[in-house]
């Protein structure tokens, strides 16, 4: 077997794998029901927007954005991948281990990897919502399905320029010299998004038609990216090659923080959750950037929808409101790197697991979103009533998006959004939930004042309705 | 007095049997032994005893509780070495057993006392503050055997405690385990290693199909050894990989 044969089957079996693990999961059905719910709410979405004025060109510009944006979160598989893939799938292992016992290149082996996951996400996510898009605007009188197809092979250019984006920052992060690596890929980056602004006409996204020498550029720079990317992916090493003096030794970091939260069984549960995150590759800083690319994406659209509505708006709600998404990233890198079968051994009940993650999300989240929020503060000149009124909107977003999350998807928030059903039920939760909130921010300067105080009973109300869905979730789990 | 008592458990997989109408007691102070070959039962015994999994009928006792009812309260109680675990990634073996001691409700200077013994004991005192996964299996396994005996349960199921153990180390377990049972603590190993089963059991039991085929004293056995009795026992129930013409 020639090696393009071999790494063309490889390649083959990967995906076959990834279709096997999620329908598994799931069911086949309902996996293979997800594009159709993916192009039925981006078809509303879109209809919904144009109707209020957005050019289709403007929609798919954003659509480009938001591919971006998901190429970036969908990179971080560099950070996991250093700490092992299992970790993520508990007992399943994946082609991917294979190179640890056949004559396989890891490098090899990684891009065929990348390379399904660009195939899987161009064909069950970027192509329905590519569809949707444009059929959304042609259905509100703008003929746009033409375009269909170079916007389809623009948002899947985008998603791996943002993968490789993260994959190359990810493997210039480990190892020595660091900040100089990185320093120069803030430099090419830099030069990247110059070079693309001159050939694009909506800085700093294109609309179609794409001119030939952008879409050029950018593709070369995103092989570049994942070259590199590729080049420094690290595996974790088997522990037997890695059990030598060298290892960092690790002092109290535990006993301290489960003294600080009083000692007992949930002050050790959370102490552990949070040494999880802390201590796994990436660190802390993941939930940051997980959280920045998901606030970059809200950013980008309500930057377009802001463009087509003329009221001033008010900055600490709507961005009160776009950071309780971020809720979901953090839990999900709460359940990461365990499942409730660890905790077997121990006389832990599945419903103290959840009171862990809760508590240990209130400690990591916090910082985040205040850290965002201050930023949003200093950078714009909102009044001190604002900030109240959209650190109120932050509270009861975070808790109700957190209580949702968990009432959905329990321990798996990253494997069952793929479920079609929980995914449905979960975008329906998030829209009924968080759009009233994100309308009150552009709507409340027109508004009598009592309007502000019914917003932030709203944002009480959800935040109430996150907690019952919390205990509703835990309460479940132990019938 | 019995320690566990099992009493006509069944337990399917889908439609596949695993667990077929076993009954059984281990007396307290006793080492029992569980044996059979790959798939026979073993470790879902020990996940319907240890209430990780419910049996589909029967009953068990363990200490006097039903692990089906009150998993926490039997987990509380007792010690758990299962086979395929390993202590969390992200913490190192001495925050581990604070973590183990805290979900126990342990002192702290106890938990720091019985660590300091095991390490000592089981040779892994200079891993104690080396994150879990940088261990090697060996030392890895040599954490998770601490954290079931760590706070002296009165009973404590082991999966395969020899499992990537060195010679020396395995000795030292072999005289763990038999201490603890002169304690009174009640000890069922499970195993692949018949000679060690020989060597430390007080009672066997050889699962075939999801029942005990045949159930022993080890010490007793004076015509042959305890391998003789394994095999014959499986054999009576396997069909050839080459039958005869």
């Amino acid at each position: 077997m020639t090696s393009s044969t071999r790494f063309l089957t490889l390649l083959r079996l990967m995906a076959v794998e990834e279709w096997r693990l999620h329908s598994d999961l799931f069911g086949g059905r309902r996996f293979a029901g997800f594009p159709v719910v993916l192009l039925v709410l981006t078809g509303c979405a879109s209809y919904a927007l144009a109707t209020i004025g957005v050019p289709a060109s403007t929609l798919a510009a954003g659509l480009v954005a938001l591919a971006f944006g998901f190429g970036l979160q969908t990179g971080s598989i560099g950070f996991v991948g250093r700490d092992s893939l299992s970790n993520l799938l508990g007992d399943v292992t994946l082609l991917l281990a294979a190179t640890r016992t056949l004559p396989l290149s890891a490098r090899r082996t990684v891009t065929a990897f990348i390379l399904k996951d660009v195939g899987y996400y161009a064909v069950l996510f970027l192509l329905p919502m590519s569809l949707g898009t444009l059929g959304g605007a042609t259905a509100a009188g703008e003929p746009a399905l033409a375009s269909a197809p170079a916007v389809w092979g623009m948002t899947t250019l985008a998603f791996s320029t943002g993968l490789g984006v993260t994959l190359a920052a990810s493997s210039l992060w480990t190892g020595g010299s660091r900040l100089v690596r990185l320093a120069g890929l803030a430099v090419v980056l830099t030069a990247l998004v110059a070079g693309l602004t001159r050939y694009s006409t909506v800085r700093p996204f294109v609309t179609p038609p794409y001119s030939l020498p952008f879409v050029a550029i950018l593709t070369f720079a995103t092989v570049v990216l994942l070259l590199v990317g590729v080049w420094r992916f690290e595996f974790s090493e088997p522990a037997d090659s890695r059990d030598s003096a060298t290892t960092t030794p690790h002092r109290s970091g535990f006993l301290r923080l489960q003294r600080r939260l009083g000692g007992g069984p949930l002050a050790s549960l959370i102490a552990k959750t949070v040494l999880d995150v802390h201590r796994s590759s990436g660190g802390v800083w993941k939930l940051v950037l997980s959280s920045g690319v998901l606030l970059g994406a809200a950013f980008v659209v309500v930057t377009f929808v802001g463009t087509y509505v003329t009221l001033p708006l008010v900055p600490a709600v709507l961005f009160g409101a776009v950071l309780g998404a971020t809720a979901f990233p953090t839990y999900s890198w709460l359940t990461q790197v365990d499942a409730p079968s660890d905790y077997q051994l121990y006389p832990v009940s599945t419903r103290a697991l959840y009171r862990a993650k809760a508590g240990a999300f209130v400690l990591l989240e916090t910082p985040v979103v205040l850290v965002y929020y201050l930023g949003m503060a200093f950078f714009t000149d909102a009044s001190v009533a604002d900030l109240a009124l959209g650190g109120g909107v932050l509270v009861g977003a975070v808790v109700f998006l957190f209580g949702v999350t968990v009432f959905v998807t329990g321990f798996q928030p990253n494997e069952f959004l793929f479920d079609t059903a929980r995914f449905s039920a979960y975008s329906l939760l998030m829209l009924v939930g968080l759009l009233p909130l994100v309308v009150a921010g552009f709507v409340l300067p027109a508004l009598p004042g009592v309007f502000s105080a019914l917003t932030l009973v709203y944002a009480v109300v959800i935040g109430g309705v996150g907690i019952a869905a919390f205990d509703r979730a835990t309460a479940r789990t132990t019938a | 007095m019995a320690a566990i008592t099992v009493d006509g458990l069944s337990k399917s997989y889908d439609t596949t049997p695993v667990l077929s109408n076993l009954t059984f007691e281990v007396d307290v102070g006793t080492v029992f032994g569980l044996l059979g070959k790959n798939g026979a039962g073993k470790t879902t015994t020990i996940n319907v005893l240890t209430g990780i999994v419910p049996p589909d009928t029967g009953s068990a006792a363990i200490l006097g509780l039903d692990p089906s009812d009150d998993p926490e309260g039997v987990r509380e109680r007792i010690g758990v070495l299962p086979e395929k675990e390993s202590p969390p990634s992200f913490l190192t073996p001495r925050e581990y057993f604070s973590f183990v001691g805290g979900v126990r409700e342990l002192d702290t200077e106890y938990v720091a006392t019985r660590v300091d013994e095991w390490a000592e004991r089981l040779d892994f005192a200079e891993k104690l503050d080396t994150l879990c996964k940088d261990l090697s299996r060996g030392q890895q396994q040599k954490v998770m055997l601490t954290q079931a005996f760590l706070h002296d349960p009165e009973l404590v199921f082991i999966d395969e405690p020899l499992a990537n153990l060195d010679p020396v180390i395995q000795e030292r377990v072999k005289e763990l385990i038999r201490e603890f049972q002169s304690r009174g603590t009640t000890i069922v190993l499970s195993t692949h290693h018949v000679e060690v089963a020989q060597e430390l059991c007080t009672h066997v039991g050889i699962l075939v199909d999801g029942a005990f085929a045949v159930e022993c004293d080890p010490r007793e056995l004076s015509d042959e050894t305890l391998r003789d009795v394994f095999l014959r026992a499986v054999e009576d129930h396997s069909t050839p990989l080459y039958p005869e013409p």
